[in-house]
């Protein structure tokens, strides 16, 4: 029988929200100037991108940012929202990861901050696939 | 703040009463309206003409990237910087120039796609 042991290194902790708290991630990232920045971020916001950001902190890492042809759209219940997208080097757990980063073109929705609760995070906490930057 | 007194010559008057119109529409006093005007033209152009030069560098140089599938291209000042084999390189690229840009395009060769994700609601409810 092949199992695999799960070891708690360390637990989220929480923000409080308008209604109810949510689990937030302490990360450093590094726009590809290599200069840091340490943000709290929301998981599972239910935005399936990499990691979202309010516009101004998004300015930080807009000197790695991605042609336009090559930014993502949303599909969100007001429509499609076209996003700036940004590379990064994201830091957890004392593993580095390339990352990207998106904020809306539009400054109406400015103001979130989050994270996806993706693979890429669950490698990152089991220790295991995880591709140093 | 100190407030000034403000006397413009030689405005556009069609435009200047389009604006006033907006002004009041919006419930602004004319004075507010072009505090959110001058604003918004501070904050917003430096980028933008930073991020079109930078997007027009890599449109024109788009066919030169073939054959460098997997490489880091890198656009900035309205120019191609280089292809990079990682982001060490490119990082040292970009610490490199004088004056350090504020924008620069980096696109992963062959990789860097546009797709359409969701965005919807979380899943953990307390």
């Amino acid at each position: 029988m092949v199992g695999r042991f799960y070891i708690p290194v360390s637990c989220f902790g929480y923000a409080r929200g308008a209604v109810h708290g949510y689990p937030v991630l302490r990360v450093k990232l590094f726009n590809l100037a290599g200069e840091e920045l340490e943000v709290e971020l929301g998981v599972d916001t239910g935005f399936e991108g990499s990691i979202l950001l309010d516009r101004e902190t998004y300015e930080f890492f807009a000197v790695g940012e991605l042609p336009r042809e090559a930014w993502r759209r949303y599909r969100t219940l007001a429509g499609p929202l076209p996003m700036r997208t940004a590379r990064a080097v994201a830091e957890l757990g004392g593993r580095r990861f390339e990352v990207l980063v998106e904020t809306p073109c539009t400054a109406a929705v400015s103001g979130s901050r989050g994270a996806s609760c993706s693979t890429r995070w669950s490698s990152c906490s089991t220790g295991r696939g995880a591709k140093p930057a | 703040m100190k407030k000034v007194t403000l006397v413009v010559k030689g405005a556009d008057e069609r435009r200047l009463r389009e604006f006033k119109a907006e002004a009041v529409r919006r419930g602004l006093k004319l004075s507010e309206a072009l505090e959110e005007a001058i604003e918004l033209w501070l904050s917003a152009k430096p980028v933008l003409d930073e991020v079109d030069a930078n997007n027009l560098a890599y449109l024109r140089a788009k066919r030169l990237l073939e054959g460098q599938e997997g490489r880091y291209a890198v656009f900035a000042f309205g120019r191609m910087v280089g292809v990079f084999e990682s982001l060490e390189e490119v990082s040292r690229a970009l610490r490199s120039l004088d004056p350090r840009p504020r924008h620069a395009v980096v696109v992963k060769v062959g990789v860097d796609k546009p797709g359409e994700l969701e965005w919807w609601g979380g899943s953990i409810s307390p």
